[in-house]
């Protein structure tokens, strides 16, 4: 599978901030997109995530399928996730709630006519509806632990309200729990390693990884190559004013690190 | 078309033994007093009442209440002869309004009492030997005051006192019905005490009292609620069953067209159930007696009668007369109920050969896995003398596959097959007719097919399973299935060219065909006559008029289910058009003035939850207050989703040390609504603690207000108060505010106070669709998330029930 951006540009209002960006992404592979502040960087997450502030030109292709005019929802539900930067909190929807709906909506309802449909609150612990998701809620609930153990995440955090109160970093764990646990196609992930303590780090570079040996997509935006000193990512491209000014393989990262921005502006 | 006119409100007739006039003076609060054979010491407190009610003003903040007429309600209705005893002596009309309500009989034998309050008088009450014995008691409030004056005259009005506002003071003039309870020192009561409260009159005050002591270390949970609350209907290709239908999903109404279910409603049901067979005993139904069922009367269009026959109809008037809708109750035998044609929904692709294709192997086909070869087979069996029948399967199917089909001659049964091995042919018909005898199943397609396509179809459809009786002058055509849901598609199917199909069904059992011994399963045998002179259903263009052949009643105990329809109000139960239920619907608004007094004594805990979803016209001006004394707790749990105005605030006295009281509050407020509600404290008592924890919602341009007070007296040391209110909007029409007070007289208190308000934020919507949510699964998602701190304190029902209505009033608010 593979997911593509053709001559991308992105605007918010009637501001330009992605000019013309074209990459291609196939699973299993690592893509890093760096830049300086005010490059866009987040800005090409969430137009690929088609949050409604930004207006999209050019073509976003998912296996030889435009997606382009698809929402948000509908990208999720082809597989597309996105770790956000920081992401909001919705008190008293619980963690694993979220979740639970959340992998019926990704696995079952697609496939399954009579899922479909039907009431706007479903109680996901219906055993129909796993049916539907092909798997069973004591499965979801031990991988979801299972995870969460991997990640170093309490398991009292998975009846909370998801982010409510949460700090940054346990924020940012959460997104990665997230993205173990609805096992997307291709995942992009915004600045997942700001704000983190190198435990923390070295718990999502292991989590991208798995990822990445399921035969995920990946798209790491950042802005530091901190967390790339624990993941070898395949490709590099680095982004300033909206465009990519180059691209490589994981040594231009380093070249980054050690003569800034600067070289590329 | 429309068929009849939306007469039924679901307003019982009125039957009531005296109805004082509208307005209000002295003679008819001295009326009211006398009617009930109170004590003088009432009547005088009653006229005290009313004169400080006509000084009183309305008040200045809050809601505007100076639409209300205070001329122009019936303020007191005695609806029977003095109370029962047991529930079957209630006149079948105030049952058949709390079995709609949802009282629930089978709930009584588990709950410790029901007490529900019928317009202004408890008619009916049960308390169990259990809460006797125990000491309890649990009365409506006349009775209370007729059996314990004694303890009625030490508390009445103390908590409340007529003085303290101009509702407070209308209600002590002219209250009737509502609850008293007296739970003795030491007693626990398990369960909760529930009651339940309804307006069913237009321009009807409802003025309940209620008065609750709790003896020292006692406890007890009162529930008070006013919830309102069904065989198989008709979905886009087939019946389902009633009580499988999902708000949102789209059923067929009179109309014949398809409308979206807003809410499914359950009760249990105690009473006559009566089945109406019209001709086609499969398409009986059954219903309850007061359900309204569109009907024509034989009595309004029939000539003479001849000998004991039903009356002889004149088709002209039958034709011209618009069907309406009456109670079950009032059909009888030959009237004619209504199954409306339905409308195919979409225009079908199929061609002419692809029709008749699938009649045929709905008829005679079958597909499996050869399990030796591994191919997909889709077989026809054919009688062996059949060659024309032969010759067209074949074409058809070789024209379909592109396949030469082979044919299979077994001699000894008499028989040929044709087979063809062929994916495409095999998923072809499996998507339109499925497989098995008995599980055979028509898609949306076929279910959609009309005119030639649809006779292409049945035709052949027809030479395989059916069989054609030719009598002089009249044909009969008859099909046999095992398959149910195919017996009620061909019915539905025939309805399109104008076809009253008859089901008949023949039950399962052994039978002998030919000296051999079978088991045969149950058939549906749909038969029609194509060519009628005469008949006794008439095709009235739209929808045919089936009279109806039988009545039976039965007893029933159980949960019946009714529907609530977009736009046309009906559904089709086996095809025959009935009404939704629904609550009454009235025109001009209603008052509903309560007053509950709490006495919590020393260690008693007492907690009061209301679920209150009055209809839209009402104004809900409701009092309540509580008294708690050294270590004593009081919890008020109160939730206000219908009426148009409510203003209440359930309050608080924590006079001896150590009280405690919480109130918990939930507030929806949808288009026209306004809920002003909140909380008071008043802490008097040292070393008391209240919290009070309010969450509203707005949306469609309905308002919330937070209104609450925390007062602390000078005497009062070491009080803790925590004020929590949380205000969510969800549209920009809507509003929301809070006015909090707080009157704090000494320094050596602990007060905390939060507020928020959130609007639904395109980052949350973002985020939860970015995990694949819809936008109406997200809203509600965020918006039960969070009520979800209070519903957790209802009991389970009421929670369950929080969530639907919730839901319910959710719809439409995306967008």
């Amino acid at each position: 599978m593979k997911l593509t951006l053709l001559h991308l540009q992105a605007f918010v209002s009637d501001k330009q901030i992605i000019h013309n960006v074209s990459l291609t992404l196939q699973s299993g592979e690592i893509h890093a997109v760096m830049g300086p502040n005010g490059s866009g960087k987040s800005t090409l997450a969430y137009a690929l995530m088609a949050h409604p502030s930004y207006r999209v030109k050019g073509k976003i292709i998912l296996n030889n399928k435009e997606i382009t005019k698809y929402s948000t929802e509908e990208r999720a539900k082809r597989g597309i996730f996105m770790a956000l930067q920081s992401p909001i909190a919705i008190p008293g929807v619980t963690v694993i709630n979220l979740l639970r709906t959340s992998y019926q909506e990704l696995h079952g309802s697609t496939s399954s006519p009579q899922v479909q449909n039907k009431r706007p609150i479903q109680n996901p612990l219906l055993s129909r509806r796993w049916k539907a998701a092909k798997i069973t809620l004591s499965e979801f609930t031990d991988t979801l632990r299972d995870h969460a153990k991997a990640l170093h995440i309490d398991e009292s955090f998975l009846s909370r309200g998801i982010n409510d109160g949460f700090s940054g970093g346990e924020k940012k764990k959460m997104e990665m729990l997230q993205a173990l646990t609805l096992q997307p196609k291709f995942a992009i992930f915004d600045e997942i390693d700001t704000g983190l303590d190198v435990d923390a780090l070295k718990t999502v570079a292991y989590g991208i990884e798995s990822l990445k040996k399921k035969g995920v997509g990946i798209l790491i935006i950042t802005h530091y190559q901190r967390i790339l000193k624990y993941l070898k990512p395949d490709y590099v491209h680095v982004l300033v004013d909206g465009k990519i000014v180059k691209s490589g393989k994981a040594v231009l990262a380093e070249k980054i690190e050690s003569e800034g921005y600067d070289a590329y502006r | 078309m429309r068929i009849g006119k939306y007469t039924y409100g679901f307003r019982k007739p009125e039957n009531y033994v005296f109805k004082s006039k509208k307005g209000l003076n002295n003679s008819v609060v001295d009326e009211i007093s006398w009617r009930k054979n109170e004590p003088s010491w009432m009547r005088e407190f009653r006229q005290k009442s009313l004169a400080i009610f006509q000084r009183k003003q309305l008040p200045t903040w809050g809601a505007d209440l100076s639409v209300i007429n205070f001329d122009d309600i019936f303020y007191y209705i005695k609806p029977t002869k003095g109370n029962v005893s047991s529930w079957s002596d209630l006149p079948a009309e105030i049952k058949d309004t709390y079995d709609r309500i949802g009282i629930p009989e089978a709930e009584k034998r588990f709950l410790a009492g029901v007490s529900a309050q019928y317009e202004s008088e408890v008619v009916y009450k049960s308390i169990q030997d259990t809460l006797r014995k125990k000491g309890v008691i649990f009365l409506d409030m006349d009775s209370g005051l007729r059996e314990y004056g004694e303890i009625v005259k030490q508390y009445f009005g103390t908590i409340i006192p007529p003085g303290d506002n101009k509702f407070a003071s209308l209600n002590s003039a002219v209250w009737s019905g509502g609850s008293f309870v007296y739970v003795p020192a030491g007693v626990h009561v398990e369960l909760p005490l529930q009651a339940y409260f309804r307006i069913n009159a237009a321009n009807m005050g409802q003025f309940e009292r209620t008065l609750i002591i709790a003896e020292e270390g006692s406890y007890v949970h009162y529930v008070e609620g006013c919830l309102p609350a069904g065989e198989q209907v008709s979905t886009r290709d087939q019946w389902v069953n009633i009580e499988s239908v999902q708000p949102k999903d789209m059923i067929i109404g009179d109309d014949g067209k398809l409308h979206k279910v807003r809410a499914l409603m359950t009760r249990r049901y105690h009473g006559r159930m009566l089945t109406i067979c019209p001709i086609s005993p499969y398409n009986s139904f059954q219903i309850t007696p007061e359900h309204p069922v569109l009907t024509i009367k034989r009595s309004n269009v029939g000539r003479r009668i001849r000998y004991g026959w039903l009356s002889e109809v004149s088709s002209v008037s039958l034709l011209k007369q618009e069907p309406t809708y009456i109670p079950a109750d009032k059909l009888e035998r030959g009237d004619f109920i209504v199954f409306p044609k339905t409308q195919p929904t979409m225009i079908s692709s199929l061609s002419d050969n692809d029709c008749a294709l699938l009649g045929f192997y709905l008829a005679e086909g079958s597909t499996y896995i050869h399990k030796t070869l591994k191919q997909p087979v889709v077989s026809f069996s054919c009688g062996e003398t059949e060659k024309k029948f032969i010759g067209d399967i074949y074409r058809l199917t070789e024209w379909k596959s592109g396949k030469k089909p082979m044919l299979i001659h077994d001699r000894s049964k008499h028989a040929v097959e044709v087979r063809v091995y062929s994916n495409s042919l095999r998923e072809f018909v499996l998507k339109h007719c499925g497989k098995g005898a008995a599980t055979k199943i028509l898609s949306s397609e076929v279910m959609s097919l009309s005119g030639r396509k649809l006779e292409l179809f049945l035709d052949s459809y027809w030479r395989g399973d059916g069989n054609v009786l030719k009598r002089v002058g009249s044909t009969l055509m008859r099909a046999s299935t095992a398959s149910e849901r195919l017996a009620q598609q061909l019915q539905k199917l025939l309805s399109h060219i104008g076809v009253y199909a008859s089901i008949q069904v023949r039950k399962a059992g052994k039978d002998t065909i030919e000296g051999r011994r079978i088991y045969r399963k149950t058939q549906y045998i749909v038969v029609y006559t194509p060519n009628k002179k005469w008949t006794k259903v008439r095709d009235a263009g739209n929808y045919f008029l089936v009279p109806i052949e039988r009545i039976d009643t039965r007893p029933f105990d159980g949960p019946v289910f009714n529907l609530d329809v977009e736009a046309c109000q009906s559904y089709l139960v086996r095809g025959f058009a009935v009404h939704n239920c629904t609550a009454p619907i009235y025109s001009t608004d209603s008052l509903h003035a309560a007053v509950v007094e709490i006495i919590v004594k020393p260690r008693a805990r007492v907690r009061y939850t209301t679920i209150q979803n009055w209809s839209t016209n009402v104004f809900n001006l409701v009092t309540k207050r509580a008294r708690v004394e050294e270590e004593g707790i009081m919890e008020w749990v109160d939730g206000n989703l219908g009426s148009k105005i409510t203003m209440k605030y359930p309050s608080v006295y924590l006079m001896g040390r150590k009280a405690r009281g919480e109130v918990l509050s939930i507030a929806y407020a949808g288009k026209n609504q306004h809920q002003d509600a909140g909380g008071k404290a008043i802490h008097i008592a040292p070393e008391t603690s209240s919290q009070i924890i309010s969450k509203s919602i707005s949306h469609g341009g309905g308002r919330t207000s937070y209104r609450g007070l925390v007062q602390v007296y000078p005497n009062a040391k070491n009080v803790k108060s925590k004020v929590v209110c949380d205000a969510l909007i969800l549209d920009e029409k809507s509003r929301s505010d809070t006015y909090p007070t707080m009157k704090i007289d000494n320094k050596d208190v602990q007060i905390e106070h939060e507020a928020t308000v959130s609007k639904i934020g395109d980052e949350q919507l973002f985020y939860l669709e970015s995990r694949g949510l819809s936008k109406s699964l997200a809203q509600s998602m965020i918006v039960n998330g969070f009520i979800e701190p209070i519903v957790k304190e209802l009991p389970l029902e009421y929670a369950v029930e929080m969530n639907r209505l919730i839901e319910l009033q959710m719809e439409g608010s995306v967008g």
